[in-house]
């Protein structure tokens, strides 16, 4: 069937929600308390569309389309309902953007922008609310700029069902806010910085680093552990700053983790930025090493399928024992996205056939004197007594080993990975080159 | 000590649970009956509720600070509530207040809040929970000097 959105026919299906049906079409909705992964809550009123042969406007994200429904967004009508909308919900607003940490991807702005550019008509003073309220967990709520959408709230009511947030008071005093002597306290709390469609909950971890505007975005999956969330990586290389990774951000997927990430995973950004420092080895010095009979490999589970297989390779020319063992933490599993596998690719070793019995490395460990360890955690820093390690790294190590091979981190190498449900993902590069190569690169030159 | 319900209001629980379909209803009379038991609504009594209506602390607290009845803070002073709803409002009740403020504010607490259904009393105030209508001025030292 089919809808009639400003003039234009638009395919849909039967029953589904009209708001849906216009975001997926990319067609201009404003909305706050709408989230397609929360719901509709219908509380903001900024959704409000023209359905022709309805009195009044309509909220889009409580309409379920029907057959040549015909709707409207952009009428001069319906842009001054928007605008009267806005008004109220910017009526206590501090108007802080140049202070503001959410300016340039903040909703309220856009809308401004787009429908607003409005008088104030306030004559009383403002009312005044907490700023800066650290509520546990890296997030920082500021009651001004909230315009009291509820997705924080539906978010720890609904999806971690720990019900930290409410509203209190009420009319010109509501805000959001903790119970007292409570805090924030889930393992998923800053997704809530990412719902919130303004200034109001911002992230401690993130806040006055970089305006985002100077931010560059690229689609990769996160690498903490075996399910596989979508991110994007927004990174920003400057003059002065080793740090050029400044944030993860969710990226949408309704397989896997729709709009969320766990804090641990969105921490994990921290490791993109610990690149090796230091001397390299010479490729001819680990040419000259192979040549010896009996050698050991371990592989990460958390490099990428080509990686893999070009590690496979190597190992296979060189008559390398390979071997790649997972990272298993009992504690670190949940029953939503976090998996106590918390190695990227394991799946991904499995399908390539690489050996990853605990009790055999162990065993060959014993007997073979040439180790080389392709970034595995298990071997970093550790000390090896009476044999010659060679280490290839994306991060920085303290012990001295043999030969020592810095590589690219993810950030810097495009791949697949295949996550924990056998879903095969791929992830990309960002713009900014790493000083080191590739790991493919590196054992190309090799051969 | 923590917070439980005195045995009467025990009893009046027992019989408003099956008045209700869901637990969620009973927050209200709950809270009620916390503050009326205490004068005020302690933390650990919000606490208490959650528990008995199975749903976070945060869902009791928002409820509390929503209505303007409830108090959540313990004061030794006696209570004047000051109606400032419309009927009141057009009979004198800023008047009202402003003298209450003026000559009272170190004795009684005084709150201003919204229609307790006394209209054809107007203005209105209460003390101690008590109705004392018709207000006037001279009316107000009255009453507060003979109590």
């Amino acid at each position: 069937m089919k809808i009639i959105v400003n003039d234009i026919p638009i395919e849909c299906t039967e029953g589904d929600l009209l708001m849906d049906v216009l975001l997926d079409n990319n067609i201009k909705i404003p909305h706050f308390c709408y989230h397609q992964d929360l719901g509709a809550d219908g509380n903001c009123r900024m959704c409000m569309v023209e359905i022709k042969g309805q009195k009044r406007p309509q909220i889009a994200c409580d309409t379920f389309v029907t057959e040549n429904l015909e709707v409207s967004t952009i009428s001069e009508q319906i842009n001054e309902v928007k605008r009267s909308i806005l008004e109220l919900e910017l009526l206590n607003h501090p108007v802080d953007c140049p202070i503001c940490d959410q300016a340039g991807e903040c909703k309220l702005q856009d809308y401004y922008m787009d429908f607003g550019l409005y008088d104030s008509h306030l004559s009383t003073p403002k009312t005044k609310k907490g700023k800066a309220i650290d509520l546990g967990c890296n997030v920082i709520l500021d009651q001004e700029r909230c315009v009291l959408c509820t997705r924080c709230i539906r978010f720890t009511s609904d999806i971690t069902k720990t019900g930290e947030l409410g509203i209190i008071g009420r009319g010109d005093n509501a805000r959001v806010a903790v119970a007292l002597g409570h805090e924030l306290d889930n393992d998923y709390a800053m997704n809530v910085v990412e719902l919130c469609p303004v200034g109001a909950l911002t992230s401690k971890d993130f806040r006055f680093k970089q305006r985002v505007w100077f931010l560059d975005s690229t689609k990769s999956v996160c690498h903490g552990c075996s399910r596989g969330c979508n991110i994007q990586i927004d990174y920003n290389e400057t003059k002065y700053s080793a740090e050029k990774v400044h944030r993860f951000r969710s990226r949408r997927n309704k397989q896997i983790n729709q709009s969320f990430l766990c804090d641990y995973g969105r921490l994990s950004y921290t490791e993109l930025n610990e690149e090796f420092i230091g001397g390299i080895s010479h490729v001819e010095d680990l040419k000259e090493l192979l040549k010896v009979d009996k050698k050991i490999a371990l592989v990460s589970p958390s490099m990428s399928l080509q990686q893999l297989s070009a590690v496979k390779e190597f190992c296979r020319n060189n008559n390398i024992e390979l071997f790649s063992l997972p990272y298993i933490d009992e504690s670190f599993g949940d029953d939503w996205l976090k998996t106590n596998d918390m190695s990227a690719n394991f799946a991904g070793v499995k399908e390539l056939g690489i050996n990853s019995s605990e009790e055999e490395f162990n065993a060959s460990l014993e007997n073979l004197h040439v180790v080389i360890n392709f970034d595995h955690k298990y071997l970093k820093n550790k000390e090896l007594k009476n044999k010659k390690v060679v280490h290839f790294t994306t991060s920085n190590i303290e012990t001295n080993y043999e030969l020592v091979f810095a590589i690219a981190n993810f950030a810097h190498d495009s791949g697949t990975i295949i996550n924990c449900d056998m879903i095969k993902q791929d992830f990309y590069t960002t713009k900014y080159k790493s000083v080191h190569p590739r790991l493919v690169e590196l054992l190309e030159e090799l051969k | 000590m923590s917070f439980s319900y005195n045995i009467q209001n025990r009893s009046k629980i027992e019989l408003l649970e099956k008045r209700y379909p869901d637990k969620r209803a009973l927050i209200l009379p709950l809270l009620w009956l916390a503050q009326k038991q205490e004068s005020y609504i302690r933390e650990d009594a919000m606490q208490y509720i959650s528990e008995i209506v199975e749903l976070p602390y945060m869902n009791i607290y928002s409820v509390a600070t929503f209505y303007t009845m409830f108090r959540l803070e313990k004061t030794n002073k006696r209570i004047i509530e000051v109606c400032r709803t419309l009927s009141c409002e057009l009979n004198g009740s800023e008047e009202i207040k402003k003298h209450l403020d003026d000559n009272y504010s170190e004795d009684f607490e005084i709150l201003e809040v919204e229609c307790m259904g006394a209209c054809s009393g107007a203005p209105m105030c209460t003390l101690d929970g008590k109705y004392i209508e018709n207000l006037t001025p001279q009316m107000i030292d009255e009453v507060l000097n003979a109590n």
